[in-house]
């Protein structure tokens, strides 16, 4: 006949197998969640430094995203080139490690009404009035059971610089 | 025997709600640091409107989007549903002019030009998981203050 000992030593190794994979999988999904709550707040900051980037230099603003635009005349450092890349690099140069940036698209938005409507980045632009967009679409590192169809987006709106005058 | 898993399920039992709150807590603190950082961007967005259109607030009621801080904190970051609250307040005034007027005085002197104003931005709509903490400890509803000079 067994002693009593013996049955509880493995009934706590059998106990041990059973929870172990559910604590593992808690464990591991914190991590993951951590993670992603890290990136987010990556990409948050590099669409900001974008958008930082574009209401000093508007003009230059809104190429990236393929559109054609009338402001390259006064964007001598790309001269003209539909490829004006630096607002996307400066969001990528913050957005880099955690998150995988998939797409950055910049517009600048009519500031007089709440429509939110595009307006070309060029002269027409009232600094203190319209804003820039900087609009981030991205995945976060893991690729887990956890996060399912994992593309997100993050935009940033800023106030194009100069000093603000009330539209009407 | 019989006895002893009878035990085991009690312990279960009574850790089970333990450890799923400490999961959710975790969760919880997590979100908390999250939305704490989109008030923060939208109370500095909203303070940059806010050093040159001191009184363009949303509780003037004369003030109207897009021509209110509240408007640019809520455009930031596309967060509609954020709430701004300045400090001074613009609540009195019975007008919303294009610009300050000379001598600020009255109404307007609170927004006389070198004074500080305090933008608030909270977002009432956000919800823990752990819904009950905020119910008990109203404080921890996240909320940001950026504070400004008056151009």
């Amino acid at each position: 006949m067994r002693s009593p000992r013996r049955d509880e030593r493995g009934s706590a190794i059998l106990e041990f197998a059973i929870v172990s994979p559910v604590l593992f999988a808690i464990f591991l999904g914190l991590i993951a969640f951590c993670v992603v709550i890290g990136a987010e707040n990556e990409v948050s900051n590099g669409v900001r430094d974008g958008a930082r980037l574009g209401i000093i230099n508007v003009t230059c603003a809104d190429s990236y995203s393929g559109s054609p635009n009338q402001g390259h005349d006064d964007c001598p450092e790309e001269s003209n080139s539909p490829n004006y890349t630096a607002i996307s690099n400066a969001v990528k140069a913050t957005a880099g490690s955690l998150a995988h940036v998939t797409g950055v698209s910049v517009r600048c938005v009519d500031g007089t009404d709440t429509s939110l409507a595009t307006k070309l980045c060029n002269s027409s632009i009232t600094p203190g009035v319209d804003l820039i967009e900087v609009k981030v679409t991205w995945t976060p590192p893991v690729s887990s059971v956890y996060f399912v169809g994992g593309t997100k987006t993050e935009l940033s709106r800023m106030l194009i610089a100069g000093l603000p005058t009330l539209s009407s | 025997m019989a006895g002893e898993q009878g035990a085991a399920l009690i312990e279960f039992a009574i850790l089970a709600p333990v450890l799923l709150l400490l999961v959710f807590v975790t969760i919880d603190v997590g979100r908390v640091f999250r939305v704490q950082e989109q008030l923060k961007n939208a109370a500095w967005e909203a303070a940059n409107y806010a050093q040159y259109y001191p009184w363009a607030q949303g509780s003037n009621g004369h003030c109207q989007a897009p021509n209110t801080m509240d408007w640019h904190a809520q455009q930031e970051g596309g967060h509609t549903d954020f709430v701004v609250t300045a400090n001074p307040s613009a609540s009195a005034l019975a007008t919303c002019p294009t610009a300050n007027p000379e001598a600020a005085n009255g109404a307007f002197a609170p927004f006389a030009s070198g004074n500080n104003i305090t933008v608030t931005v909270s977002a009432p709509n956000f919800k823990l998981l752990t819904t009950l903490a905020m119910n008990i400890l109203p404080w921890l509803a996240p909320k940001a203050s950026v504070t400004v000079k008056i151009q």
